[in-house]
């Protein structure tokens, strides 16, 4: 079975393979008892593997599917729960992904899917010991929130990561009916906030909260109802509190939880000092299992010191909320030698970098966001000094995420040259079709300078300008690329053939306002049931050129969102994606299924 | 929208053109022989017009952009899309050929150079579609996660009714969205008060007017009063291009 067609039945990891046809001689040489076979496959966690295992044989298949406990599924409309629950009978957490990525950034119209409820009403009756949920960007409503916590009695943990549609009564639900909570993880949602007083809807014989992030929620909480919460619920060690508590609670929660692995601060800095600031310093000396810290709202010189004592031993810092200039970044992170993960704010500058480069030679991942990504006049941030500073000294680095407004094709090939490495490499300069700011060429080379040197990289996101020489390398070089994201480049159909012409590995691929047309599009066509999905905004697609491809490739999903301002021959909105549940139900008035 | 847009854009933008490298040679040589800036715009708009009429079964044979796709104009760099024309090749496959046109910035090294056209490209900015910062999310930040961020406090900070006077104070300055704070106690005067919030967010003095909310929650120009009435009252500064 040769590659292609071994991921074509591969529907993000749940299949509705017909056994028998699986291999016709399901008579091992080396037969295993069922016995010995679902202990042994119960020890498999990687759901890569888990569907290789499923593909062996019959037996295989049978043993794979009763002994898995963990279901994931990257796209809720690829496969109907009816089909998963009818697969797998002893399912104890579930992860579902809904909405595509651009609906981060405001592509995807308002209800247009991915709703929760639907799935928990088939999972209540199928897993009614579900102990784990974790959604991200789905349509998610307080009566979701409330059937959950009302339905599922082994209940344990719910992550919420960029899903939108409910509210703190939802919250209020969870945490006054989940009797067995160890996790209540809610990030960067699009929640109604209504209020703080879901805390305190925790009853006093919770005691097993392991993890609680409400970091992303506006409204203050009761301070004496989290204090007994954090105090009696021993095994705690995540907890990442929002900004409205300030430095005094933190430090009486930290004494409370010194065992804690990953803390979020509130705000952190005051007005009013109450307490020396040589107390806080020493309480977060005596919180000697800190991995992370996040948060750290509003800091400054006189309050960011305090932390000095835990951070030896950090592996992961996120000051994506803290605006710190460069000098407080570098006193901060001579400290922080065993730092793995770092995400910052731009306003640390290319000095700030520098001392990234300096002190943190094991660093694995960076992240820089922009601190002011509308502002388009006099903004400092970071340029491609800093990035090639960090590279240097920084050589496992493999993760980056860099907003920049200015880069140059020889900096990015100096970064790869010192850290081959990279596995995700996502460069965002943001004005639009920036060429390379020295040189006044396209970025081409650059990105070329990265997928010839990273022989293992699965992430890419391109900007500035671009012809289609760019997408000639990726498709020719980036043989282990997985997701793909492309905006504003190319300059013909071309670019977009390449790709699909190359990068066996690809599996998400999305793209917006670039001239890729209906040829580009159905060029790919033998390769989109490989991939989960294609996203194509404010391209050149007309409906007839999505007809076509919906007509040739049935298992596929063809789906175009009308604009009021577009015409009706253009396909503003496509989003394509493999299926084995056919077309959506659901699927508001502004989606058309082809 | 366009209509305004084009003939701005056909009166008072100069264009540096650059032809986007194709791999099909012959067209890119065509494009330069015949490309006029004033033309295509006016020939997009109209083009587009003419479409709505069409009653192409086969839209493979005219294949159009969207109109104009306007970028980050405010740093004085744009990037427009114009669509050039179609060229069939002979295996009936549609190449489309893309122009990119920049605006660059005075200060770009070898760059022809540009009148920085503040006025206008401010106008356009509201011309285009979304939240009027330009494009529809771009750049790519998650916009909760922005919110998220820079949420305002409740609370009010530096010297409100009974509590105990600090001598901090928030500072705005507007379009950025990160304030700063001040210690006031450091300064006798708007003289050096002003250079000093000025140079924060890396403006000249000269270049900004300063602004602040007094207790009764107006907000005033700062220069009236005498200094000390002004430390007694204000609550937030904010600071203004003039």
């Amino acid at each position: 079975m040769d590659l292609n067609q071994k991921r074509t039945r591969m529907v993000d990891r749940v299949d509705s393979v017909d056994p028998d046809l699986v291999s016709p001689e399901s008579t091992p040489m080396c037969p295993f008892p069922d016995e010995v076979l679902e202990p042994v496959l119960s020890l498999i966690n990687s759901h890569k593997d888990r569907s290789s295992v499923s593909l062996v044989c019959k037996d295989w298949y049978n043993a794979e599917r009763w002994s898995r406990r963990h279901v994931f599924i990257g796209n809720c409309y690829s496969v109907s729960p009816e089909i998963v629950v009818g697969r797998f009978p002893k399912i104890r957490s579930v992860t579902l992904k809904g909405k595509p990525r651009f609906s981060d950034f405001n592509l995807v119209p308002e209800d247009w899917g991915a709703d929760v409820y639907p799935w928990l009403s088939v999972l209540a009756k199928a897993y009614p010991f579900l102990e784990e949920l974790r959604l991200k960007r789905m349509a998610v409503s307080d009566e979701s929130l409330e059937f959950l916590a009302m339905n599922f009695p082994e209940f344990k943990a719910l992550s919420l990561l960029s899903c939108d549609g409910f509210s703190t009564d939802g919250l209020k639900a969870i945490a006054t009916h989940c009797r067995n909570l160890a996790e209540l993880d809610i990030q960067e949602n699009g929640i109604d906030d209504l209020g703080g007083d879901w805390l305190s809807c925790f009853p006093e014989t919770l005691t097993t909260l392991q993890v609680l992030n409400f970091a992303s929620l506006n409204s203050e909480v009761n301070f004496n109802d989290l204090e007994k919460l954090v105090t009696r619920c021993k095994s705690l060690r995540v907890l990442k509190v929002n900004r409205t508590i300030n430095l005094d609670q933190l430090q009486k929660l930290l004494l409370r939880a010194p065992q804690l692995t990953e803390l979020g601060t509130g705000t952190f800095t005051q007005d009013l000092v109450t307490r020396p600031v040589a107390d806080l310093e020493a309480t977060f000396g005596s919180c000697k299992n800190l991995l992370t810290i996040s948060g750290l709202w509003d800091t400054n010189s006189l309050y960011l010191p305090v932390i000095y004592p835990a951070c030896a031993s950090l592996t992961f810092l996120n000051l994506s909320c803290a605006a710190l200039r460069s000098f407080e970044l570098a006193m901060l992170l001579i400290h922080c030698k065993s730092l793995r993960r770092l995400w910052v704010l731009d306003t640390v500058g290319d000095m700030g970098l520098e001392a990234v480069g300096s002190w943190c030679p094991l660093l694995e991942e960076l992240r820089v966001f922009p601190a002011d990504p509308f502002e388009q006049e006099n903004v400092a941030g970071v340029t491609e000094s800093g990035f090639v500073a960090v590279s240097r000294g920084c050589p496992k680095l493999h993760y980056v995420l860099y907003f920049c407004h200015q880069m140059t094709n020889a900096a990015v090939a100096t970064v790869v040259q010192n850290c081959p490495g990279f596995t995700h490499f996502r460069l965002c300069i943001m004005n639009l079709g920036q060429p390379d700011y020295v040189t006044n060429e396209p970025m081409d080379e650059a990105f070329g300078a990265v997928v010839r040197t990273c022989p293992n990289l699965q992430r890419l996101a391109v900007s500035g300008l671009l012809t289609d020489l760019t997408f000639e390398y990726i498709g020719k070089y980036a043989k282990n690329l997985e997701i793909l994201s492309v905006a504003f480049a190319g300059s013909s159909d071309l670019g977009l053939k390449y790709v699909l012409g190359g990068c066996p590995r690809l599996r998400k691929l999305e793209i917006r306002d670039c001239p890729f047309g209906n040829a580009a599009l159905l060029s790919g066509l033998t390769k989109y049931e490989s991939m989960r999905s294609l996203w194509m905004s404010a391209c050149n697609l007309t409906m007839n050129g999505c007809r076509v491809l919906a007509k040739e490739m049935p298992r596929l999903n063809v789906e175009v969102m009308k604009d009021e301002d577009s015409e009706d021959s253009q396909a503003h909105k496509v989003y394509i994606y493999r299926t084995v549940a056919g077309p959506r139900r659901d699927a508001p008035p502004f989606v058309l299924t082809l | 929208m366009v209509l305004s847009v084009s003939s701005f854009f056909a009166k008072r933008m100069e264009l540096h053109l650059s032809l986007a490298i194709s791999s099909s040679s012959s067209s890119a040589s065509s494009c330069s022989s015949r490309f006029d800036p004033n033309y295509n715009i006016n020939y997009t708009h109209e083009h587009s017009n003419k479409r709505k009429h069409d009653d192409y079964d086969d839209d493979d044979n005219d294949q159009t952009m969207p109109l104009l796709v306007w970028g980050n104009f405010c740093c004085n760099k744009s990037h427009l899309i114009i669509e050039e024309h179609q060229d069939h090749d002979g295996d009936d496959e549609v190449q489309s050929n893309y122009v990119f046109v920049h605006r660059r910035n005075e200060y770009d090294g070898g760059a022809i150079g540009w009148p920085p056209m503040k006025s206008c490209t401010e106008n356009l900015c509201q011309l285009t579609m979304g939240n009027g910062d330009g494009v529809i999310g771009w750049p790519p930040v998650k916009l909760c996660r922005k919110k998220h961020c820079q949420l305002k406090m409740g609370t009010e900070d530096g010297g409100g009714g009974g509590r105990s006077k600090s001598t901090y104070y928030k500072v705005h300055m507007e379009g950025i969205e990160i304030a700063r704070k001040v210690d006031l106690n450091l300064h006798q005067s708007y003289q050096t008060l002003v250079p000093t919030l000025a140079n924060m967010f890396g403006k000249c003095f000269e270049d900004v007017k300063l602004t602040y909310q007094d207790q009764e929650g107006d907000w005033l120009l700062a220069g009236d009063v005498p200094w000390g009435t002004f430390i007694n009252t204000v609550q937030r500064l904010k600071l203004q291009r003039k």
